[in-house]
């Protein structure tokens, strides 16, 4: 117990997770001062100051417990996207809100990080063997009834998002797959494509698509947010215009600036420089993420590996494609940046995420 | 138990892991170097665009005045209603954006590249209106641009021109290069021509808006004042257009008046003309304008292509006693028609001149002495003297799309036709029929070089441009051709020009459209478009030259009828005006 103490929280989760979060509370202080939605600082500290005590009590959790109490929680996801489709508060021509009282609730977020658990919990279960068959078919069809809910709301983002971490985590598991099922499964998803094209998407979504391949074709419609971004990044240039000093934000010309556009902030404001360090940020921490899976390996925790692998792809497949977005070489998804975007939903399950790492750091130095 | 590979397969796959996220964070941050390094001071620029909102204070065009200081063009104040797309959606929203709809495709098209002159002059109430919903309409704005003004109105329509609306087109020009979309220039006469003197540098106020088009800054940025265009300084007489236009009422035709030393245009007018005033900003008068069959926008005075008729046997005469042909008591006798080369001619004058010398034949306009007189001439030396008096080539005024005419020859013949001269054409090109074609600018430096003895002015209606000689002819035959031009207006055909006020000279025609033998033997028999062209070539005084002139009625009869008694007006006016406005000498151009 001396030693664990000792050794307390991973200072390089902390530390990088503690610099991204101060950063971000500088650019929502910019992002802010234009918008009129009724977003302020304090309500995003207050966010923070219940993220921490989310990250505290997840950080004392034992994560093999809670992964046994995995299928309830992705039950609960499950029925939640389910009313969200029903009865889910309208935004912009979707269903990804439910409103209980003053809190808003996004399944879509509670959906991810209930599945990283769900799968690290199924896949270490079947540890004696590579895969079960029986858990094969009860991954698919949970992974897969899972996408489709938050799909129908339509939330394709976030659909994607879980659809990459099932992957990702099949990936994990150390399962070997024939050639042969691979290319059955590489043909089929480009077959379907055209079909997704022609029936799967609503017409905002394929203009999107549109004019994200060719932006200037309509400024002052589906491209203008990312003309826009990229006007805001590029005229950053390598020191940035300086805190608060970015006409792009300041303006308010950029599109959602405290939330999916908080990086092009970063980018006008503190420039090349800037999004370099951030980038750093991330890198430095996932690359922590995935030596604490590692570890937890070769502590022959593999719930824990596969779970902090889970919120490793959780966390940086939506920060990476947000940045990607904002670089303008993605087209637009309605995603948050884990850790900077004003919003209480991603800014809890990133908690979460992190305080079981944290947790699963902890463990792995106990025998 | 936990099988040992398995753990080793988990291990390894968790580690393969680190490199795609190398790879997208590397990949990034590449993309932010292109966007933020190599391309940051394009977004820049672009960013700038966005918040940077200029308002342009139109500068007012320059004033154009006539030889005397009189006003013949000015800016006045004026509002104009602008859009951009956006803006243009609005107003129809609104159901404002009265336009007809063949306009509407222009309109959209320029309001695409930027702000678009919806409506021009359009009244205070109407600006107050649009200004005071700025915010709700934001793509609409009304800038105040000064509109021209034309106090003489149709009198100096053609001189001067009209300013529009640059286009596309006119964009891509040399002469426009200034000029940026939105602005107005000159489209035709001096306004075109004396476009960059006349336009004056537009001044700018910046202001920072915000995603909304809110102002949020005005002050303290770039902010320069608009300088008023150049005054342009031109050589006519003002009093001249005026009294030009009234002498010819509803007639179509034009008249130019040269000062005979130095080609200064003292007047020039082409009708029907139209007032710019009336058709700005009009784009539905203006197509019926160019639909017109009277073509009320060609400027018939350096565009129009006339048969000369008579006017020509000053060439004709110049020939015969260049070339030896006749001299000064050469006689020949009239007797009312004539054969030439198998085909048989008449003179106006059924029962004949009788015996006639070359001045005789010139005041009186005997076609048999012409006709005689081409059988001793090739149509090549006719030619060659016409050109030597500037017919067949552009005089070289200020003025755009200036005619060549015609001046036949037999090569011209072969290449037109393929056929080969005859000799009874030449019959025909003796008396300005046939196939020869002038403007009335190339008669009435005809008519100055006549005057002069010999020298071509190049007329110009701002500043003086050096002229040429006429080859070939002696100082004592221009002498005998004025002698015939005078006797024609003491006695001759020309005497309607008469005036107490100095002796005018002059040479009359009669030019035919059609064939003789094809239609009525008197001219108010035919169709109007039948009907013989009115010629008046002239100058005054007869013993100090200053004033030449040439008019041509349109259809509007005989020379001496039709065109003389408004040379006469002309010529009149312009010595009964003050004598100052008859200073020697070019205007010019001051600040």
């Amino acid at each position: 117990m001396e030693l664990r103490a000792r050794e307390g929280v991973d200072r390089v989760l902390l530390v990088c997770v503690g610099l991204l979060v101060a950063i971000a509370l500088l650019l929502l202080e910019s992002a802010l001062r234009g918008v009129a939605s009724g977003a302020t600082l304090g309500a995003h500290l207050i966010r923070l100051g219940l993220a921490l005590g989310v990250g505290v009590v997840a950080y004392h959790m034992d994560h093999r417990q809670l992964a046994r109490l995995s299928p309830a929680l992705f039950l609960l996801a499950l029925g939640l996207s389910a009313i969200a489709i029903t009865s889910g508060a309208l935004r912009a021509g979707t269903r990804r809100w439910l409103e209980v009282g003053a809190l808003t609730v996004q399944p879509g977020e509670l959906a991810k990080i209930s599945l990283v658990l769900l799968l690290a919990h199924l896949i270490a279960r079947s540890r004696h063997e590579p895969m079960s068959r029986r858990a094969t078919v009860g991954w698919i069809a949970a992974s897969g009834a899972l996408v489709l809910a938050v799909a129908a709301q339509p939330d394709l983002g976030s659909a994607a998002i879980l659809f990459g971490i099932g992957v990702g985590m099949v990936f994990f598991s150390g399962v070997t797959i024939s050639r042969k099922w691979m290319l059955a499964a590489g043909g089929s998803a480009v077959l379907a494509l055209p079909l997704i094209w022609a029936f799967g998407l609503r017409d905002y979504q394929r203009t999107r698509i549109l004019s994200f391949l060719n932006p200037e074709s309509d400024p002052l419609g589906a491209g203008y947010q990312t003309l826009q971004a990229s006007i805001a990044v590029g005229s950053g240039g390598l020191f940035g215009t300086g805190w608060l000093q970015g006409p792009q934000t300041s303006l308010q010309f950029l599109p959602a600036p405290h939330t999916d556009f908080v990086f092009a902030v970063l980018a006008e404001e503190f420039g090349f420089l800037g999004v370099v360090a951030v980038l750093a940020l991330y890198l430095v921490l996932g690359l922590r993420l995935l030596q604490i899976a590692v570890e937890a390996v070769e502590n022959k925790d593999p719930t824990g590996a596969f779970m902090v692998g889970g919120f490793f792809l959780m966390l940086h497949l939506q920060a990476l494609y947000n940045i990607a977005m904002v670089a303008g070489i993605v087209p637009i998804k309605g995603f948050p940046l884990p850790f900077m975007s004003y919003g209480g939903n991603s800014l809890l399950i990133a908690a979460a995420a992190i305080g079981l790492a944290a947790s699963v750091r902890r463990r792995n130095f106990l025998t | 138990m936990i099988h040992a590979e398995y753990l080793a397969r988990i291990r390894r796959r968790l580690t393969i892991a680190r490199y795609p996220l190398w790879a997208f964070v590397i990949l990034l941050t590449v993309r932010f170097w292109q966007l933020q390094i190599v391309r940051g001071e394009e977004f820049s620029s672009l960013a700038r665009d966005n918040y940077l909102q200029t308002e342009r204070h139109r500068a007012p065009r320059g004033l154009v005045v006539d030889r005397g200081g009189q006003v013949l063009a000015r800016s006045e104040p004026s509002f104009t209603l602008l859009a951009d797309t956006a803006g243009l959606r609005q107003l129809e929203d609104l159901g404002l954006l009265a336009v007809e709809d063949e306009d509407r495709a222009g309109l959209e098209a320029r309001a695409a590249r930027g702000p678009a002159v919806v409506r021009s002059g359009i009244p205070f109430a109407e600006a107050a209106f649009f200004e005071a919903r700025r915010r709700e309409l934001p793509g609409v704005r009304v800038e105040f641009v000064p509109a021209r003004d034309y106090p003489l109105g149709q009198a100096t329509a053609h001189l001067l021109g009209y300013v529009g609306e640059v286009t596309a087109a006119q964009l891509l020009l040399e002469e426009f290069v200034t000029a940026a979309s939105g602005d107005l220039v000159g489209q035709d006469g001096i306004e075109r021509v004396y476009n960059t003197t006349l336009v004056g540098s537009d001044g700018y106020l910046d202001r920072v808006v915000d995603s909304r088009q809110r102002v949020l800054v005005s002050g303290g940025l770039r902010r320069t004042e608009p300088v008023r265009g150049e005054t342009l300084q031109l050589n006519v007489v003002g009093a001249l257009q005026e009294a030009a236009h009234r002498a010819f009422g509803d007639h179509r035709g034009a008249f130019v008046a040269l000062d005979v030393r130095t080609g200064a245009v003292l007047g020039l007018g082409s009708y029907p003309a139209e007032n710019p005033e009336d058709f700005r900003g009009d784009a539905g008068r203006f197509r019926e304008m160019l639909a017109d069959t009277a073509t009320p926008l060609l400027n018939r005075a350096v565009q129009g292509r006339y048969p000369p008729g008579s006017a020509f046997k000053l060439v004709t005469a110049a020939a015969g006693l260049g070339e030896g042909v006749v001299g000064p008591e050469t006689r020949i006798t009239c007797n009312g028609r004539a054969r030439v080369a198998g085909r048989t001619f008449h003179c106006h004058r059924t029962e004949g001149h009788g015996s006639l010398t070359l001045r005789e034949a010139v005041s009186k306009s005997c076609n048999v002495f012409f006709y005689r007189l081409s059988e001793a001439l090739d149509v090549d030396v006719i030619a060659s003297y016409a050109r030597a008096f500037g017919l067949g080539a552009p005089t070289g005024v200020d003025l755009r799309n200036e005619s060549t005419g015609l001046v036949p020859t037999r090569e011209w013949k072969r290449r037109a036709t393929g056929e080969r001269w005859y000799a009874s054409e030449t019959a025909s090109v003796a008396v300005g029929q046939g196939a020869v074609s002038v403007t009335p600018i190339q008669m009435a430096r005809l008519a100055a070089a006549v005057a002069s003895g010999g020298n071509i002015p190049t007329p110009r209606l701002v500043g003086v441009e050096p002229g040429g000689e006429v080859g070939g002819v002696m100082p004592e035959h221009f002498e005998l051709i004025r002698d015939g031009m005078r006797d024609a207006v003491v006695s001759g055909t020309a005497w309607r020009a008469r005036m107490p006020i100095a002796e005018v000279a002059a040479k009359t025609g009669t030019a035919q459209v059609a064939s003789a033998s094809m239609v009525a033997p008197d001219n108010e028999d035919r169709p109007y478009e039948l009907r013989t062209h009115a010629w008046f070539v002239g100058f005054a005084p007869f013993d100090d030259p200053e004033i030449a002139i040439a008019v041509v009625v349109e259809h509007g009869g005989a020379g001496g009828t039709a065109a003389a008694p408004i040379g006469g007006e002309i010529l009149r006016t312009f010595f009964e005006d003050s004598p100052d406005t008859r200073v020697v000498g070019g205007g010019g151009v001051d600040q």
